[in-house]
């Protein structure tokens, strides 16, 4: 165990990405997350219409400048993860089909999405923590390190093996392991595991759609109480 | 297995799906270890050649020349150039209409050889052109700090704020990318934002100098400042490539560290501490900066303002500070042969009231030690000292 625990807290150099690439990459992010965002939004239109406002949507952020929705947004924060970005295009691939669609996290999780969804949302409150040096370790900085890598490749796999929780389970684990192979390959969006994983917008678009299925399973006698009827 | 007996799985596809696994992951190890970039420990070199125990003495003084019509400039920054280039040093500050004004920008001065005098100022780094190169907006500059690299290129690093204040800042990393050594050549462009925190890249600042590597590398001290204040290494090769960070306190009232040679291992950072009655803060690593330990802060008050640390030779330290409890308006040059133990060695400016003379550099160039500060925010005040009178 101390071989493990040296391993993966030693200080290693950064891998960091391209500096071209990850110029492009921010806006690449951002007009996929926006398009989704308008592809999804504009459900009631055609779908000719549909693809065509998200395209246009997209194509405006990658305009340079800052005529860009992508420059204000990379000031105020930056990239988004690629797992932000991966999980908008299977929200807006969900919104093809005619059923409702609840959000970027599914309304009824399989357990491969609970476990990942369990895991992002305590990720983010050690990183939280970790920005305001609650913790005597730096959580922030292992994100740099092979362990973080190995751990997080470790936890795809495995998933991947005790599969069978269905497409929306397949779905998500795929989506899990193509961003560790995009950050395996490029390292986008910043060198940094944790940055790929999870930025904090998913972190709070996490928690709360974990409060609301929460919600959504308090007992019948709160729902049915004579004050909530009134 | 809990989750197996809802969806039978043959065991021979569980085996080969464990069997794949176990050869990807080996894959995905194998090719990480193959690009990433390798390090060794971290030792520090002094930054003086030849300064033995002479005292110094006061050599000459002046201002930098400011850049034309711009009546406010802070946040100095030294660095020295080498013996072929026409200058003896270089100074960056940020200056404009006021601090935090949207027109601040990067200003640039050097010090002739030949002339013995500074050359006029240009600026060399304005927010619209840096948010144009890095693809985003940044709605404010300030705090440069250069750096010379193993090839003599030059880096600044510069407080760029996102949506905010200074709390919002992030750290962006420029190159050199002019080939002339002539002030009026030179130009840079961004590197990369330096990824140091996960909540939107926010609140990283840097202000001090970095000290350098014997492997031509160095290490950048920097803080945290959103809310609590706490200062970060940040290591990096000698081509000036991002190689790691560490926290270096536990405590959260301490920021701006200055760092100061004891030996090739063993390294002080003397730090701006923000309470009340502050003192200057301490913090020692025996180990090339892989772990910090909190010292007891030194007798010197601090009224939270920056201080500037330079280990000239091993048994000689000194370090330029505000020396008045409450105000800004006394600034003395102090020396120590331990880094614990200080004394007064010169007064570099005093003043009364509300007068700020703050923000100290320092580096040693050409056989002296030069000083350069903020004067009442205006000016960027420079002073040499050497072995021998000028």
């Amino acid at each position: 165990m101390s071989f493990l625990q040296a391993w993966f807290t030693a200080p290693q150099a950064p891998w960091l990405p391209d500096v071209v690439l990850q110029r492009w990459a921010l806006q690449a992010a951002w007009a996929l997350v926006l398009g989704a965002f308008t592809f999804v939004l504009a459900s009631r239109f055609r779908p000719a219409w549909r693809a065509g406002a998200a395209a246009a949507v997209a194509a405006w952020c990658l305009w340079p400048g800052p005529a860009s929705p992508s420059y204000w947004l990379g000031l105020a924060f930056q990239s988004p993860s690629l797992m932000g970005v991966a999980l908008c295009l299977v929200w807006a691939w969900r919104s093809k089909s005619p059923k409702p669609v609840a959000g970027p996290v599914s309304r009824a999780l399989s357990w491969p999405g609970i476990v990942l969804a369990s895991a992002g949302i305590l990720f983010g409150w050690l990183l939280l923590g970790d920005m305001l040096a609650w913790w005597p370790v730096s959580v922030y900085a292992w994100g740099f390190g092979s362990g973080a890598l190995a751990l997080a490749c470790a936890l795809a796999l495995l998933l991947w093996v005790l599969d069978g929780a269905g497409l929306a389970g397949q779905r998500l684990t795929l989506s899990f392991a193509a961003v560790l192979l995009v950050f395996t390959l490029t390292r986008l969006p910043s060198g940094n595991l944790w940055d790929a994983l999870l930025d904090p917008w998913l972190w709070l678009i996490l928690q709360a759609s974990g409060l609301l299925a929460l919600l959504r399973r308090v007992p019948g006698w709160w729902r049915a109480s004579p004050a909530t009827r009134a | 297995m809990l989750f197996l007996s809802k969806n039978a799985m043959p065991r021979r596809v569980l085996f080969m799906r464990l069997v794949f696994s176990f050869l990807l992951l080996l894959c995905v190890m194998a090719w990480d270890a193959y690009c990433r970039p390798a390090t060794g420990p971290a030792r520090a070199v002094w930054t003086s050649s030849g300064v033995t125990h002479q005292p110094l003495v006061f050599q000459s003084r002046g201002h930098i020349p400011m850049p034309a019509n711009t009546p406010a400039a802070h946040a100095s920054s030294l660095v020295a150039m080498p013996l072929d280039s026409p200058y003896a040093l270089m100074a960056f500050w940020f200056a404009g209409a006021k601090e935090s004004a949207p027109d601040i920008g990067i200003a640039a001065s050097a010090f002739d050889r030949h002339s013995k005098s500074w050359v006029a100022a240009r600026f060399v780094v304005d927010r619209q052109a840096l948010g144009r190169a890095l693809g985003f907006g940044v709605r404010r500059l300030g705090n440069p700090v250069a750096w010379l690299d193993a090839r003599q290129r030059l880096h600044l690093f510069v407080v760029a704020t996102g949506l905010g204040g200074w709390a919002a800042s992030r750290i962006v990393h420029l190159r050199q990318t002019s080939n002339g050594s002539l002030l009026s050549e030179l130009s840079f462009e961004p590197e990369r934002v330096l990824p140091l925190s996960w909540f939107w890249n926010t609140s990283f600042l840097v202000r001090t100098a970095p000290m350098p590597l014997q492997d031509g590398g160095m290490v950048l001290p920097v803080h945290f400042e959103l809310g609590i204040k706490y200062p970060v290494a940040l290591r990096f090769d000698a081509s000036g490539v991002f190689s790691g960070m560490v926290r270096m306190s536990r405590r959260t009232h301490l920021l701006q560290p200055t760092l100061v040679v004891q030996d090739e291992s063993h390294w002080l950072a003397l730090l701006r501490d923000q309470r009340a009655e502050g003192r200057v803060g301490l913090v020692q690593t025996l180990d090339g900066g892989q772990h910090w330990q909190d010292l007891p802060d030194l007798p010197l008050v601090n009224p939270d303002a920056s201080v500037a640390g330079l280990g000239l030779a091993p048994g000689r330290m000194v370090l330029a500070h505000n020396t008045s409890a409450h105000s800004r308006n006394l600034l003395d040059l102090s020396q120590s042969s331990d880094g614990l133990h200080w004394s007064s060695l010169q007064p570099l400016a005093q003043g009364a009231g509300t007068d700020e003379y703050s923000y100290p550099a320092m580096v040693w160039a050409d056989d002296s030690l030069w000083v350069s500060y903020t004067d009442q925010r205006q000016r960027i005040a420079w002073q040499r000292f050497g072995t021998q009178p000028e």
